[in-house]
Protein backbone atom coordinates (compact mmCIF):
# COMPACT_ATOMS: atom_id res chain seq x y z
CA UNK A 1 0.00 0.00 0.00
CA UNK A 2 1.15 3.61 -1.06
CA UNK A 3 0.62 6.83 0.82
CA UNK A 4 -1.80 7.60 -1.72
CA UNK A 5 -4.03 4.62 -1.21
CA UNK A 6 -5.09 6.13 2.34
CA UNK A 7 -5.52 9.57 1.07
CA UNK A 8 -9.48 10.92 1.32
CA UNK A 9 -11.37 11.87 -1.78
CA UNK A 10 -10.95 15.54 -1.61
CA UNK A 11 -6.54 14.97 -1.79
CA UNK A 12 -6.86 13.75 -5.67
CA UNK A 13 -8.11 15.94 -8.67
CA UNK A 14 -10.47 13.32 -10.16
CA UNK A 15 -12.70 12.95 -7.25
CA UNK A 16 -12.04 16.84 -5.79
CA UNK A 17 -12.49 18.99 -8.76
CA UNK A 18 -12.88 17.04 -11.75
CA UNK A 19 -16.30 16.33 -11.72
CA UNK A 20 -17.25 19.74 -12.49
CA UNK A 21 -19.89 20.91 -10.20
CA UNK A 22 -18.57 23.83 -8.50
CA UNK A 23 -21.01 23.51 -5.58
CA UNK A 24 -19.30 20.18 -4.27
CA UNK A 25 -15.78 21.29 -4.36
CA UNK A 26 -15.15 22.01 -0.42
CA UNK A 27 -12.99 21.52 2.02
CA UNK A 28 -10.41 23.73 0.45
CA UNK A 29 -9.42 25.07 3.69
CA UNK A 30 -9.07 23.02 7.00
CA UNK A 31 -8.61 25.39 9.71
CA UNK A 32 -6.47 23.74 13.28
CA UNK A 33 -9.38 25.51 15.30
CA UNK A 34 -12.67 27.36 14.12
CA UNK A 35 -14.07 30.33 14.44
CA UNK A 36 -16.83 30.83 17.37
CA UNK A 37 -18.76 33.08 17.56
CA UNK A 38 -18.11 34.13 20.79
CA UNK A 39 -14.28 34.65 19.58
CA UNK A 40 -13.89 38.59 19.55
CA UNK A 41 -12.56 39.03 15.94
CA UNK A 42 -11.43 41.78 13.94
CA UNK A 43 -10.65 42.38 10.63
CA UNK A 44 -8.29 44.18 8.22
CA UNK A 45 -6.57 44.28 4.83
CA UNK A 46 -7.17 45.46 1.61
CA UNK A 47 -10.60 45.62 -0.20
CA UNK A 48 -11.98 42.26 -0.84
CA UNK A 49 -11.10 42.17 2.99
CA UNK A 50 -14.00 44.29 3.32
CA UNK A 51 -16.97 41.80 2.26
CA UNK A 52 -15.37 39.62 4.95
CA UNK A 53 -15.86 42.18 7.82
CA UNK A 54 -19.38 43.05 6.36
CA UNK A 55 -20.47 39.65 6.32
CA UNK A 56 -18.88 38.59 10.11
CA UNK A 57 -21.24 41.41 11.29
CA UNK A 58 -24.18 40.10 8.49
CA UNK A 59 -23.78 36.70 10.32
CA UNK A 60 -23.45 37.74 13.97
CA UNK A 61 -20.21 36.80 14.73
CA UNK A 62 -18.49 39.04 17.56
CA UNK A 63 -17.17 41.68 15.27
CA UNK A 64 -14.60 44.32 16.75
CA UNK A 65 -15.68 47.84 16.00
CA UNK A 66 -13.04 49.55 17.57
CA UNK A 67 -13.65 53.01 15.91
CA UNK A 68 -17.13 53.72 15.30
CA UNK A 69 -18.99 55.87 13.46
CA UNK A 70 -20.47 58.94 14.99
CA UNK A 71 -24.16 58.06 16.01
CA UNK A 72 -25.19 61.21 13.91
CA UNK A 73 -23.25 60.39 10.58
CA UNK A 74 -26.31 58.44 8.84
CA UNK A 75 -25.37 55.02 7.97
CA UNK A 76 -25.07 55.27 4.28
CA UNK A 77 -22.33 57.99 4.54
CA UNK A 78 -20.73 55.58 6.94
CA UNK A 79 -18.45 53.76 4.59
CA UNK A 80 -17.72 57.04 2.28
CA UNK A 81 -15.75 57.74 5.56
CA UNK A 82 -14.23 54.93 6.82
CA UNK A 83 -15.95 53.53 9.59
CA UNK A 84 -17.52 50.12 9.63
CA UNK A 85 -15.72 48.59 6.51
CA UNK A 86 -13.14 47.23 9.10
CA UNK A 87 -12.51 46.92 12.97
CA UNK A 88 -10.73 50.36 13.00
CA UNK A 89 -10.68 53.19 10.78
CA UNK A 90 -7.54 51.99 8.70
CA UNK A 91 -8.89 52.37 4.97
CA UNK A 92 -7.25 49.66 2.83
CA UNK A 93 -4.23 48.25 4.43
CA UNK A 94 -2.50 46.08 1.36
CA UNK A 95 0.80 45.22 2.31
CA UNK A 96 2.45 43.24 4.96
CA UNK A 97 4.68 46.43 5.62
CA UNK A 98 2.29 48.34 5.64
CA UNK A 99 0.73 46.00 8.44
CA UNK A 100 3.59 46.07 10.40
CA UNK A 101 4.54 50.24 10.47
CA UNK A 102 1.03 50.35 11.91
CA UNK A 103 1.49 47.90 15.00
CA UNK A 104 4.83 49.95 15.23
CA UNK A 105 2.77 53.08 14.97
CA UNK A 106 0.03 52.04 17.63
CA UNK A 107 2.62 50.64 19.84
CA UNK A 108 4.83 54.11 19.79
CA UNK A 109 7.60 52.35 18.28
CA UNK A 110 7.72 54.19 14.97
CA UNK A 111 6.66 58.15 13.64
CA UNK A 112 6.78 59.08 10.62
CA UNK A 113 8.56 62.06 9.62
CA UNK A 114 6.15 63.32 7.11
CA UNK A 115 2.85 62.56 9.03
CA UNK A 116 0.07 64.83 6.84
CA UNK A 117 0.32 65.77 3.17
CA UNK A 118 -1.48 68.98 2.42
CA UNK A 119 -3.49 69.17 -1.40
CA UNK A 120 -4.73 72.62 -2.23
CA UNK A 121 -6.19 74.26 0.97
CA UNK A 122 -6.82 70.55 2.05
CA UNK A 123 -5.06 68.21 4.46
CA UNK A 124 -4.89 64.50 4.17
CA UNK A 125 -3.15 61.68 6.44
CA UNK A 126 -0.96 59.86 4.35
CA UNK A 127 -1.49 56.06 5.40
CA UNK A 128 -5.73 56.24 5.00
CA UNK A 129 -5.68 59.17 2.04
CA UNK A 130 -9.36 57.81 1.82
CA UNK A 131 -10.68 57.93 4.93
CA UNK A 132 -11.69 61.46 4.54
CA UNK A 133 -12.76 61.99 0.89
CA UNK A 134 -12.33 65.70 0.94
CA UNK A 135 -9.27 65.54 3.40
CA UNK A 136 -9.28 67.12 6.77
CA UNK A 137 -9.61 70.98 7.47
CA UNK A 138 -6.06 71.19 8.79
CA UNK A 139 -2.77 69.39 10.14
CA UNK A 140 -3.74 69.34 13.40
CA UNK A 141 -7.03 67.95 12.41
CA UNK A 142 -5.05 65.29 10.71
CA UNK A 143 -3.08 64.56 13.71
CA UNK A 144 -5.79 64.14 16.42
CA UNK A 145 -7.55 62.20 14.16
CA UNK A 146 -4.36 59.67 13.49
CA UNK A 147 -3.96 60.09 17.77
CA UNK A 148 -7.56 58.51 18.19
CA UNK A 149 -7.13 56.08 15.00
CA UNK A 150 -3.99 54.91 16.54
CA UNK A 151 -5.16 54.67 19.90
CA UNK A 152 -8.40 52.83 19.01
CA UNK A 153 -5.76 49.97 16.83
CA UNK A 154 -4.08 49.50 20.22
CA UNK A 155 -7.15 48.89 22.00
CA UNK A 156 -8.13 46.45 19.03
CA UNK A 157 -5.47 44.17 19.12
CA UNK A 158 -5.96 43.79 23.11
CA UNK A 159 -8.95 42.44 22.67
CA UNK A 160 -8.58 40.84 19.65
CA UNK A 161 -9.04 36.61 20.14
CA UNK A 162 -8.93 35.96 16.22
CA UNK A 163 -7.58 38.41 13.56
CA UNK A 164 -8.04 37.97 10.13
CA UNK A 165 -6.17 39.80 7.40
CA UNK A 166 -6.01 39.54 3.77
CA UNK A 167 -3.07 40.63 2.49
CA UNK A 168 -3.30 42.52 -1.17
CA UNK A 169 -0.01 43.11 -3.06
CA UNK A 170 3.33 43.19 -2.74
CA UNK A 171 4.02 46.40 -4.34
CA UNK A 172 4.66 49.54 -2.36
CA UNK A 173 5.72 53.10 -2.20
CA UNK A 174 7.54 54.35 1.00
CA UNK A 175 9.26 57.29 1.78
CA UNK A 176 13.26 56.93 1.56
CA UNK A 177 13.85 59.41 4.54
CA UNK A 178 12.43 56.64 7.10
CA UNK A 179 11.14 53.63 5.28
CA UNK A 180 7.04 54.98 6.04
CA UNK A 181 5.31 52.81 3.59
CA UNK A 182 1.58 54.31 2.07
CA UNK A 183 -0.95 52.51 1.27
CA UNK A 184 -0.97 54.18 -2.47
CA UNK A 185 1.73 55.91 -4.75
CA UNK A 186 1.84 59.78 -3.52
CA UNK A 187 0.04 62.23 -5.57
CA UNK A 188 -2.53 59.54 -6.14
CA UNK A 189 -5.45 59.89 -3.45
CA UNK A 190 -3.78 62.14 -1.97
CA UNK A 191 -0.32 64.27 -1.74
CA UNK A 192 1.99 64.98 -4.40
CA UNK A 193 4.48 62.90 -6.20
CA UNK A 194 8.43 63.43 -5.13
CA UNK A 195 11.15 60.97 -6.96
CA UNK A 196 13.16 62.82 -4.60
CA UNK A 197 11.34 61.98 -1.37
CA UNK A 198 9.48 58.33 -2.69
CA UNK A 199 10.38 55.04 -3.91
CA UNK A 200 8.71 52.18 -5.16
CA UNK A 201 9.43 48.79 -3.77
CA UNK A 202 8.40 45.12 -5.17
CA UNK A 203 8.01 43.37 -2.09
CA UNK A 204 10.30 39.39 -2.15
CA UNK A 205 9.12 36.59 -0.72
CA UNK A 206 11.90 37.15 2.50
CA UNK A 207 10.51 40.70 3.30
CA UNK A 208 6.87 39.56 3.27
CA UNK A 209 7.21 36.61 5.06
CA UNK A 210 9.77 38.33 7.88
CA UNK A 211 6.76 41.47 8.53
CA UNK A 212 4.29 39.11 8.85
CA UNK A 213 6.70 37.21 11.53
CA UNK A 214 6.87 40.24 13.39
CA UNK A 215 3.22 40.75 13.17
CA UNK A 216 2.25 37.46 14.70
CA UNK A 217 4.89 37.76 17.63
CA UNK A 218 4.28 41.27 18.27
CA UNK A 219 0.50 40.50 18.65
CA UNK A 220 1.38 37.58 20.46
CA UNK A 221 2.66 39.71 23.14
CA UNK A 222 0.29 41.84 23.40
CA UNK A 223 -2.46 39.19 23.36
CA UNK A 224 -0.83 35.72 23.73
CA UNK A 225 -4.10 33.30 22.42
CA UNK A 226 -4.77 35.28 19.67
CA UNK A 227 -5.23 33.10 16.51
CA UNK A 228 -4.76 34.46 13.14
CA UNK A 229 -6.56 33.42 9.45
CA UNK A 230 -4.54 34.64 6.49
CA UNK A 231 -6.01 35.26 3.23
CA UNK A 232 -4.84 36.45 0.19
CA UNK A 233 -7.35 38.74 -2.06
CA UNK A 234 -7.99 37.44 -5.87
CA UNK A 235 -8.29 40.66 -7.00
CA UNK A 236 -5.28 41.86 -9.64
CA UNK A 237 -3.43 44.34 -9.34
CA UNK A 238 -5.51 47.13 -10.93
CA UNK A 239 -1.53 48.61 -12.00
CA UNK A 240 1.70 47.95 -11.42
CA UNK A 241 4.58 49.97 -10.95
CA UNK A 242 7.33 47.19 -11.93
CA UNK A 243 8.45 47.40 -15.23
CA UNK A 244 6.30 44.04 -15.80
CA UNK A 245 3.16 43.57 -17.68
CA UNK A 246 0.12 43.54 -15.42
CA UNK A 247 -0.62 40.25 -15.86
CA UNK A 248 2.84 38.82 -14.52
CA UNK A 249 2.76 41.57 -12.23
CA UNK A 250 -0.24 40.08 -10.21
CA UNK A 251 1.20 36.81 -10.42
CA UNK A 252 4.01 37.87 -8.38
CA UNK A 253 2.70 39.15 -6.11
CA UNK A 254 0.18 37.00 -5.57
CA UNK A 255 2.14 33.88 -5.38
CA UNK A 256 4.88 35.61 -3.10
CA UNK A 257 1.68 36.19 -0.47
CA UNK A 258 0.23 32.87 -1.25
CA UNK A 259 3.59 31.29 -0.45
CA UNK A 260 4.03 33.13 2.62
CA UNK A 261 -0.18 32.65 4.37
CA UNK A 262 1.06 28.83 3.35
CA UNK A 263 4.68 29.02 5.24
CA UNK A 264 3.40 30.89 7.81
CA UNK A 265 0.38 28.18 8.66
CA UNK A 266 2.98 25.66 8.39
CA UNK A 267 5.02 27.32 10.89
CA UNK A 268 2.48 28.67 13.39
CA UNK A 269 -0.17 26.56 15.46
CA UNK A 270 -2.04 30.09 15.69
CA UNK A 271 -1.95 30.62 11.72
CA UNK A 272 -4.60 29.54 9.47
CA UNK A 273 -4.84 30.21 5.47
CA UNK A 274 -8.48 30.75 4.14
CA UNK A 275 -8.39 30.00 0.63
CA UNK A 276 -10.05 33.39 -0.71
CA UNK A 277 -7.78 33.18 -3.46
CA UNK A 278 -7.71 29.84 -5.02
CA UNK A 279 -11.97 30.00 -4.58
CA UNK A 280 -12.09 33.06 -6.90
CA UNK A 281 -8.99 31.84 -9.53
CA UNK A 282 -9.03 28.64 -9.72
CA UNK A 283 -8.80 27.33 -13.36
CA UNK A 284 -11.66 25.00 -12.35
CA UNK A 285 -14.47 28.35 -11.99
CA UNK A 286 -13.38 29.77 -15.58
CA UNK A 287 -13.54 32.94 -14.90
CA UNK A 288 -17.35 33.16 -13.84
CA UNK A 289 -16.69 34.61 -10.33
CA UNK A 290 -14.74 37.87 -11.96
CA UNK A 291 -17.12 40.68 -13.63
CA UNK A 292 -16.51 41.46 -17.37
CA UNK A 293 -12.99 43.40 -16.49
CA UNK A 294 -11.57 39.98 -15.38
CA UNK A 295 -10.46 42.23 -11.80
CA UNK A 296 -13.79 42.80 -9.58
CA UNK A 297 -15.35 40.03 -7.73
CA UNK A 298 -18.73 39.55 -8.74
CA UNK A 299 -21.21 38.82 -5.79
CA UNK A 300 -21.82 35.33 -6.44
CA UNK A 301 -18.26 34.92 -5.68
CA UNK A 302 -17.96 36.94 -3.02
CA UNK A 303 -20.99 34.74 -2.10
CA UNK A 304 -18.85 31.61 -2.78
CA UNK A 305 -16.05 31.94 -0.84
CA UNK A 306 -18.05 33.20 2.21
CA UNK A 307 -20.09 30.00 2.44
CA UNK A 308 -17.07 28.34 2.18
CA UNK A 309 -15.60 30.81 4.67
CA UNK A 310 -18.89 29.89 7.29
CA UNK A 311 -18.31 25.71 6.44
CA UNK A 312 -15.42 25.30 6.76
CA UNK A 313 -14.15 27.62 8.90
CA UNK A 314 -16.74 28.80 11.37
CA UNK A 315 -18.55 27.35 14.50
CA UNK A 316 -22.13 25.68 12.59
CA UNK A 317 -24.38 26.62 15.44
CA UNK A 318 -26.68 29.27 15.40
CA UNK A 319 -25.88 32.75 16.32
CA UNK A 320 -26.68 32.79 19.75
CA UNK A 321 -29.02 35.44 21.18
CA UNK A 322 -26.66 37.39 22.29
CA UNK A 323 -24.58 38.06 19.19
CA UNK A 324 -27.30 38.40 17.10
CA UNK A 325 -26.63 40.78 13.86
CA UNK A 326 -25.69 44.02 15.04
CA UNK A 327 -26.89 47.20 14.14
CA UNK A 328 -23.78 49.13 12.90
CA UNK A 329 -25.81 52.20 14.63
CA UNK A 330 -25.86 53.33 17.94
CA UNK A 331 -28.93 55.28 17.37
CA UNK A 332 -28.92 58.69 18.74
CA UNK A 333 -29.85 58.67 22.59
CA UNK A 334 -32.45 60.63 24.67
CA UNK A 335 -32.09 64.20 23.58
CA UNK A 336 -35.02 62.79 20.57
CA UNK A 337 -37.18 61.01 24.08
CA UNK A 338 -37.03 64.51 25.49
CA UNK A 339 -38.77 66.36 22.65
CA UNK A 340 -40.80 63.47 21.86
CA UNK A 341 -42.25 63.35 24.98
CA UNK A 342 -42.88 67.38 24.84
CA UNK A 343 -44.96 66.60 22.48
CA UNK A 344 -46.68 63.66 23.15
CA UNK A 345 -47.73 65.83 26.49
CA UNK A 346 -49.26 68.56 24.83
CA UNK A 347 -51.16 66.25 22.52
CA UNK A 348 -52.71 64.47 25.70
CA UNK A 349 -53.59 67.96 27.19
CA UNK B 1 -53.59 91.48 10.53
CA UNK B 2 -52.99 87.42 9.60
CA UNK B 3 -53.56 84.65 11.94
CA UNK B 4 -50.69 82.61 12.20
CA UNK B 5 -50.32 78.83 12.88
CA UNK B 6 -47.40 77.20 14.66
CA UNK B 7 -45.86 74.41 13.15
CA UNK B 8 -43.04 71.98 13.83
CA UNK B 9 -40.98 70.93 16.75
CA UNK B 10 -41.35 70.33 20.28
CA UNK B 11 -41.23 74.31 21.16
CA UNK B 12 -44.43 74.95 19.39
CA UNK B 13 -46.02 72.70 22.49
CA UNK B 14 -44.34 75.02 24.87
CA UNK B 15 -46.15 78.22 22.75
CA UNK B 16 -49.12 76.89 21.93
CA UNK B 17 -49.65 76.17 26.23
CA UNK B 18 -48.51 80.13 26.75
CA UNK B 19 -50.77 81.37 23.91
CA UNK B 20 -53.65 79.40 25.18
CA UNK B 21 -52.46 80.72 29.29
CA UNK B 22 -52.80 83.96 27.80
CA UNK B 23 -55.88 83.82 26.57
CA UNK B 24 -54.48 84.71 22.98
CA UNK B 25 -57.44 82.90 20.51
CA UNK B 26 -55.64 84.62 17.04
CA UNK B 27 -53.00 82.52 16.91
CA UNK B 28 -53.63 78.60 15.86
CA UNK B 29 -51.05 75.85 15.92
CA UNK B 30 -49.06 72.67 17.30
CA UNK B 31 -46.36 70.66 16.86
CA UNK B 32 -46.06 67.55 14.84
CA UNK B 33 -43.51 65.77 16.59
CA UNK B 34 -39.84 66.01 18.08
CA UNK B 35 -36.88 67.53 15.94
CA UNK B 36 -35.77 63.99 15.17
CA UNK B 37 -38.50 63.73 12.99
CA UNK B 38 -37.46 66.48 10.41
CA UNK B 39 -33.91 64.77 9.88
CA UNK B 40 -34.97 62.25 7.44
CA UNK B 41 -37.25 62.65 4.49
CA UNK B 42 -41.42 62.93 6.39
CA UNK B 43 -43.71 65.55 4.15
CA UNK B 44 -44.68 65.48 0.35
CA UNK B 45 -46.55 68.00 -1.84
CA UNK B 46 -48.70 66.39 -4.43
CA UNK B 47 -51.87 67.03 -5.80
CA UNK B 48 -52.10 70.27 -4.83
CA UNK B 49 -51.99 68.47 -0.71
CA UNK B 50 -49.13 68.13 1.36
CA UNK B 51 -48.94 64.58 3.22
CA UNK B 52 -46.82 63.45 6.15
CA UNK B 53 -44.85 60.42 4.83
CA UNK B 54 -43.03 59.24 7.99
CA UNK B 55 -44.97 56.73 9.97
CA UNK B 56 -44.86 59.18 12.75
CA UNK B 57 -46.04 62.58 11.22
CA UNK B 58 -48.24 60.52 9.30
CA UNK B 59 -49.75 59.36 12.78
CA UNK B 60 -48.78 62.64 14.61
CA UNK B 61 -50.50 65.19 12.13
CA UNK B 62 -53.88 63.56 12.57
CA UNK B 63 -53.88 64.89 16.47
CA UNK B 64 -52.57 68.29 14.77
CA UNK B 65 -55.78 67.95 12.36
CA UNK B 66 -58.03 67.21 15.35
CA UNK B 67 -56.31 70.05 17.53
CA UNK B 68 -56.23 72.77 14.97
CA UNK B 69 -58.88 72.36 12.65
CA UNK B 70 -56.76 72.41 9.90
CA UNK B 71 -57.03 69.46 7.24
CA UNK B 72 -54.08 70.50 5.43
CA UNK B 73 -51.02 72.77 5.34
CA UNK B 74 -51.60 74.26 2.13
CA UNK B 75 -54.80 76.20 3.04
CA UNK B 76 -52.37 77.94 5.26
CA UNK B 77 -51.09 80.09 2.75
CA UNK B 78 -49.13 83.41 4.26
CA UNK B 79 -49.61 81.60 7.79
CA UNK B 80 -47.08 79.40 8.81
CA UNK B 81 -44.89 80.29 10.88
CA UNK B 82 -42.33 77.31 11.28
CA UNK B 83 -40.42 76.03 14.34
CA UNK B 84 -37.98 73.60 13.01
CA UNK B 85 -34.30 73.26 12.15
CA UNK B 86 -33.36 76.05 14.03
CA UNK B 87 -32.98 73.92 17.77
CA UNK B 88 -30.10 72.62 17.82
CA UNK B 89 -29.93 71.09 21.37
CA UNK B 90 -30.50 67.20 20.17
CA UNK B 91 -27.07 67.36 17.84
CA UNK B 92 -25.17 69.30 20.65
CA UNK B 93 -26.81 67.30 23.53
CA UNK B 94 -26.60 64.21 21.75
CA UNK B 95 -24.35 61.07 23.88
CA UNK B 96 -21.83 61.26 21.01
CA UNK B 97 -20.25 64.02 22.11
CA UNK B 98 -19.46 61.99 25.71
CA UNK B 99 -17.41 60.11 23.89
CA UNK B 100 -16.25 62.20 20.79
CA UNK B 101 -14.66 65.35 20.90
CA UNK B 102 -13.68 67.99 18.04
CA UNK B 103 -11.63 70.69 16.75
CA UNK B 104 -8.96 71.81 19.45
CA UNK B 105 -11.19 70.41 22.87
CA UNK B 106 -9.11 68.43 25.33
CA UNK B 107 -9.26 64.78 23.77
CA UNK B 108 -9.78 63.38 27.47
CA UNK B 109 -9.53 59.76 25.87
CA UNK B 110 -12.26 60.23 23.73
CA UNK B 111 -12.26 59.66 19.60
CA UNK B 112 -11.78 62.83 17.74
CA UNK B 113 -14.60 63.87 14.89
CA UNK B 114 -13.29 65.97 11.59
CA UNK B 115 -15.12 69.21 11.24
CA UNK B 116 -15.89 67.42 7.43
CA UNK B 117 -17.81 64.41 9.46
CA UNK B 118 -19.64 67.14 11.62
CA UNK B 119 -20.78 68.83 8.29
CA UNK B 120 -22.00 65.86 6.91
CA UNK B 121 -23.98 64.82 9.69
CA UNK B 122 -25.60 68.37 9.96
CA UNK B 123 -26.43 68.68 5.98
CA UNK B 124 -28.08 64.92 5.85
CA UNK B 125 -29.74 66.12 8.93
CA UNK B 126 -30.75 69.70 8.17
CA UNK B 127 -31.71 68.52 4.60
CA UNK B 128 -35.27 67.64 4.88
CA UNK B 129 -35.57 70.27 6.89
CA UNK B 130 -34.88 73.09 4.40
CA UNK B 131 -36.66 70.71 1.71
CA UNK B 132 -39.51 71.30 4.00
CA UNK B 133 -38.97 75.24 4.06
CA UNK B 134 -38.45 75.39 0.65
CA UNK B 135 -41.57 74.08 -0.45
CA UNK B 136 -43.32 76.14 2.07
CA UNK B 137 -41.70 79.19 0.70
CA UNK B 138 -42.41 77.85 -2.94
CA UNK B 139 -45.97 77.48 -1.77
CA UNK B 140 -46.49 80.83 -0.38
CA UNK B 141 -47.24 79.43 3.04
CA UNK B 142 -44.55 80.26 5.62
CA UNK B 143 -44.10 83.85 6.65
CA UNK B 144 -41.76 83.43 9.86
CA UNK B 145 -39.69 80.63 11.21
CA UNK B 146 -38.89 81.03 15.06
CA UNK B 147 -35.56 80.41 16.36
CA UNK B 148 -35.52 77.84 19.14
CA UNK B 149 -34.35 78.48 23.05
CA UNK B 150 -30.93 79.08 23.82
CA UNK B 151 -28.71 76.53 25.16
CA UNK B 152 -29.56 76.19 28.92
CA UNK B 153 -26.13 76.22 31.52
CA UNK B 154 -27.61 72.82 33.16
CA UNK B 155 -27.57 71.25 30.16
CA UNK B 156 -24.59 68.06 30.12
CA UNK B 157 -23.17 69.08 26.78
CA UNK B 158 -21.70 71.83 28.77
CA UNK B 159 -19.86 69.53 30.76
CA UNK B 160 -18.83 67.22 28.36
CA UNK B 161 -17.60 69.52 25.50
CA UNK B 162 -17.66 73.50 27.53
CA UNK B 163 -19.56 76.48 26.88
CA UNK B 164 -17.78 77.28 23.78
CA UNK B 165 -18.06 74.56 22.06
CA UNK B 166 -21.68 73.98 22.71
CA UNK B 167 -22.37 77.44 21.02
CA UNK B 168 -20.19 76.86 18.43
CA UNK B 169 -22.07 73.10 17.64
CA UNK B 170 -25.45 75.45 17.63
CA UNK B 171 -23.98 77.61 15.07
CA UNK B 172 -22.85 75.17 12.97
CA UNK B 173 -26.29 73.41 13.32
CA UNK B 174 -28.43 75.82 12.56
CA UNK B 175 -25.91 77.84 9.74
CA UNK B 176 -27.51 76.19 6.92
CA UNK B 177 -31.17 76.49 7.49
CA UNK B 178 -30.18 80.49 8.97
CA UNK B 179 -28.61 81.03 5.96
CA UNK B 180 -31.21 80.00 3.42
CA UNK B 181 -34.20 81.57 5.30
CA UNK B 182 -32.00 84.48 4.53
CA UNK B 183 -31.22 83.93 0.84
CA UNK B 184 -35.32 83.34 0.69
CA UNK B 185 -36.21 86.99 2.64
CA UNK B 186 -37.84 84.67 5.36
CA UNK B 187 -37.77 86.10 9.04
CA UNK B 188 -36.53 84.46 11.97
CA UNK B 189 -38.75 84.98 14.99
CA UNK B 190 -36.86 85.32 18.52
CA UNK B 191 -37.72 87.20 21.90
CA UNK B 192 -34.83 89.68 22.64
CA UNK B 193 -33.29 89.66 26.23
CA UNK B 194 -33.89 86.25 27.20
CA UNK B 195 -30.22 85.06 27.78
CA UNK B 196 -27.30 85.41 30.47
CA UNK B 197 -24.49 87.40 29.88
CA UNK B 198 -22.57 84.23 28.35
CA UNK B 199 -25.50 83.71 25.91
CA UNK B 200 -27.05 80.75 28.24
CA UNK B 201 -31.43 80.91 28.75
CA UNK B 202 -31.97 82.82 31.69
CA UNK B 203 -32.27 80.21 34.38
CA UNK B 204 -36.08 82.08 34.83
CA UNK B 205 -36.68 80.60 31.42
CA UNK B 206 -35.88 77.13 32.27
CA UNK B 207 -38.26 74.42 30.90
CA UNK B 208 -38.88 70.97 32.65
CA UNK B 209 -35.81 69.45 30.79
CA UNK B 210 -32.78 71.09 29.42
CA UNK B 211 -33.64 71.03 25.99
CA UNK B 212 -37.03 73.09 26.22
CA UNK B 213 -38.23 76.86 27.75
CA UNK B 214 -40.82 77.32 30.24
CA UNK B 215 -43.89 78.99 29.46
CA UNK B 216 -42.85 82.09 30.57
CA UNK B 217 -40.60 82.09 27.83
CA UNK B 218 -43.24 80.72 25.23
CA UNK B 219 -45.25 84.26 26.44
CA UNK B 220 -42.12 86.37 24.83
CA UNK B 221 -42.35 83.88 21.83
CA UNK B 222 -45.79 84.80 21.32
CA UNK B 223 -45.59 88.40 22.17
CA UNK B 224 -43.05 88.69 19.50
CA UNK B 225 -45.36 86.71 17.17
CA UNK B 226 -48.37 88.95 17.82
CA UNK B 227 -45.76 91.89 16.95
CA UNK B 228 -44.58 90.37 14.20
CA UNK B 229 -47.64 89.45 12.75
CA UNK B 230 -49.35 93.04 13.54
CA UNK B 231 -46.60 94.87 11.87
CA UNK B 232 -46.18 93.12 8.42
CA UNK B 233 -48.23 93.19 5.48
CA UNK B 234 -50.69 90.27 4.43
CA UNK B 235 -48.37 88.86 2.15
CA UNK B 236 -46.07 85.71 2.11
CA UNK B 237 -42.55 85.55 1.71
CA UNK B 238 -40.07 83.80 -0.66
CA UNK B 239 -43.02 83.33 -3.05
Amino acid sequence: MNPYQSLPPRAFWKTAVAHGDIDQISGLGQPTKKLERSAAVSTAGSCFAQHISRQLRANGFNFIDAEPAPEWLIRERRAQFGYGIFSARFGNIYSSAQLKQLIQRASGSFTPTEAVWRTGERFFDPFRPSIEPNGFESAAEVQRSQETHLRSVASMFKRTDVFIFTLGLTEIWRSKEDGAVYPSCPGVQAGSFDAGKYEFVNLTFEQVISDMRYVIDKLLKIRPHMRFIFTVSPVPLTATASSSHVLTATTYSKSVLRAVAGQLAEQYECVDYFPSYELITAPVFQGQFFDSNMRNVRPAGVAFVMKSFFRDFCESSPPAEEHQPRSVTVERDDEGVICDEAVLEFFAQ
Amino acid sequence: MIEPVLFGDSHVATYMRAARANGVSTINGSPLGGARLYNEPFFEIADGQMRFTSAETSQNFVLFRQRTKIDDLIQCRGRLIVSMGLAAAPFYGDRQWQSRYYGALPCGGRQFVSSAVIEQMISDAQKPVLDFYKAGLDHGLIVASIAGPPPQRRHRAVEWLGCDAVFDLEARFEAPVRQYLAERGCPIIAPADVVDGDGFLREEYWGPDWAHANEKYGTLVIETVLKFVGERQPSPVGA
